[in-house]
């Protein structure tokens, strides 16, 4: 899929979905900023794409404020002269049932899985109709945003509200060629999900396993299954797409 | 995206969404058995098809017949295979619409949108499936539906019905061959410049283009669809770009659906 001359933005991009994400657009050719919070991982992730056709550029920052939001959308502007394409990908998800979840952890939660989509997506938008040529956000929700989120109330709140904010985005931009789109990925095999699996199963083998169990397919996803979603929503391959929620979740959503 | 070494077969690959379809597979490298029922306009869209071949080695071939007959659907399968040496990827594109509320229905009109636009994808899966465990290397399967099988169908009874139904068949298939690594996924396309909606502009405007802009302006994209922009998503859900994604319906329809 050709992102040749494509410039974008991918949050939480130093690892797992984001990163796969970002190295695939350089891969397919386009100039990527990356954002998110681990320095070294930035870093490594940038230099991983220097022998590819596109470019990796990583800014460290908290996207959870609105400043630094508007500061990096200006700041690959001025890197790469343009921007094509959004991805809101960095978040969260602490495990709490309603009556164990703080105050903090909910707005957190809000903060990181919502707030931060809020606050870059109104810095994209602006620049994309300055430039007056449509663009591409895909917001990565979850399969427990289209069905409830068991244990993780704060979590399921966050990407269900991404799916109507994506759909409401969608209709307010469609009239300037700004398509807004939202993946659904299932469970992947993130570094988050495979520590986890470590400290809970005696091999990763055995955790993959338990939870393939669960999903029609029989397995969890790797990062570039999801990053492969990501990049035909971004692209010019689904034209016609916007305001659409794409399950990516080996069938668990299908149930 | 490629379809290297893939086979596929495409149903309705006489003209709109599954000619253009044929053409995009082809390109992509698949080796691709369109179906339909014109076999004039079936030949005009094979050759169109092996235009569109470079150097990926793509073929294609037709076979005309009525994917409502259960024996064809088997045999179509069987030249499939007999053809290209198996079977990769079913593109169950064939439909039918009837531009009538439930009063204006006759019962042919119902039966006729249950068999085309159901019974046929029944028939066609089950044929294909059976190949695909039999060569146990899993298989994609695209049903299309439209955005009105997700959302209502004002004033097309059968063809909402219909369509409906083929957003719960492809969830249900998926999940009974999940297990098989058979993947099973919808496209619903929204307004796609077909012979279907051309028609549906002169009967529903007077006039096609005048028409074609009226419904374009409904459109959040402000626009109607060419057929290719949805032969790119059912590319996308027959390759392995979408090799984690199963029983999930993707819909294509410029926004209309989001609202």
């Amino acid at each position: 899929m050709s992102l040749a001359g494509k410039v974008a933005i991918v949050t939480g991009g130093t690892s797992g979905i984001g990163e796969a994400a970002a190295l695939l657009f350089a891969q397919d050719g386009a100039k990527v900023t990356i954002t998110g919070r681990n320095e070294g991982r930035g870093g490594a992730v940038a230099a991983g794409a220097r022998a590819l056709p596109g470019e990796i550029e990583f800014l460290a920052g908290e996207i959870v404020e609105s400043a630094f939001c508007d500061r990096l959308v200006d700041a690959t502007v001025e890197r790469f002269g343009r921007l094509d394409i959004l991805v809101n990908n960095a978040g969260i998800y602490p495990p709490a049932t309603v009556v164990e979840a703080t105050d903090a952890l909910w707005r957190e939660a809000m903060a990181i899985n919502l707030d931060a989509v809020f606050y870059l997506t109104r810095a994209a938008v602006r620049r994309m109709r300055d430039q007056g040529e449509g663009g591409s956000i895909v917001n990565v929700s979850s399969d427990w945003g289209v069905g409830g989120a068991t244990g993780h109330i704060a979590y399921g709140t966050t990407k269900g509200a991404l799916l109507n904010f994506t759909r409401s985005l969608a209709l307010d931009y469609a009239g300037e060629g700004i398509r807004a789109n939202c993946l659904c990925p299932g469970v992947t095999l993130t570094p988050m999900v495979e520590a986890s699996l470590r400290k809970r199963f005696a091999t990763l083998e055995e955790g993959m396993a338990y939870l393939g169990q669960y999903v029609p397919l029989g397995r969890v996803s790797e990062p570039i299954e999801q990053a492969r979603a990501i990049c035909f929503l971004a692209s010019d391959e689904s034209s016609y797409m916007t305001g659409a929620m794409l399950s990516n979740d080996g069938g668990t959503t299908a149930r | 995206m490629t379809l290297k070494n893939k086979t596929a077969i495409i149903s309705g690959a006489t003209s709109g969404i599954g000619a253009a379809t044929a053409r995009l597979f082809v390109e992509s490298g698949a080796k691709v058995m369109l179906t339909g029922r014109d076999e004039a306009r079936g030949q005009a869209s094979l050759k169109a098809a092996r235009g569109a071949a470079g150097d990926g080695g793509g073929e294609a071939a037709f076979l005309a017949g009525d994917a409502t007959d259960s024996a064809f659907c088997d045999r179509l399968v069987a030249a499939a295979v007999e053809r290209f040496g198996r079977l990769d990827i079913l593109v169950n594109n064939a439909g039918v619409i009837h531009r009538t509320g439930i009063l204006d229905t006759t019962d042919a009109d119902w039966l006729e949108a249950m068999a085309i636009n159901v019974n046929a994808l029944f028939f066609l899966s089950r044929a294909a499936i059976r190949q695909m465990t039999a060569q146990g290397e899993g298989g994609a399967i695209v049903n299309i539906s439209s955005e009105w099988g997700v959302a209502g169908a004002r004033g097309h009874i059968p063809y909402g019905t219909s369509k409906g139904a083929v957003v719960n068949f492809t969830r249900s298939l998926a999940l009974d061959h999940a297990a098989d690594g058979i993947r099973v996924n919808c496209l619903c396309p929204g307004e796609v410049r077909t012979p279907m909606l051309e028609s549906g502009a002169k009967s529903r405007f007077g006039d096609v283009e005048g028409g074609l802009a009226t419904i374009a302006e409904k459109v959040p994209l402000r626009r109607i669809s060419d057929p290719i922009e949805q032969a790119r998503a059912i590319r996308f859900l027959a390759s392995d770009e979408s090799s984690y994604m199963t029983g999930s319906i993707v819909v294509n329809d410029g926004g209309n659906t989001a609202a």
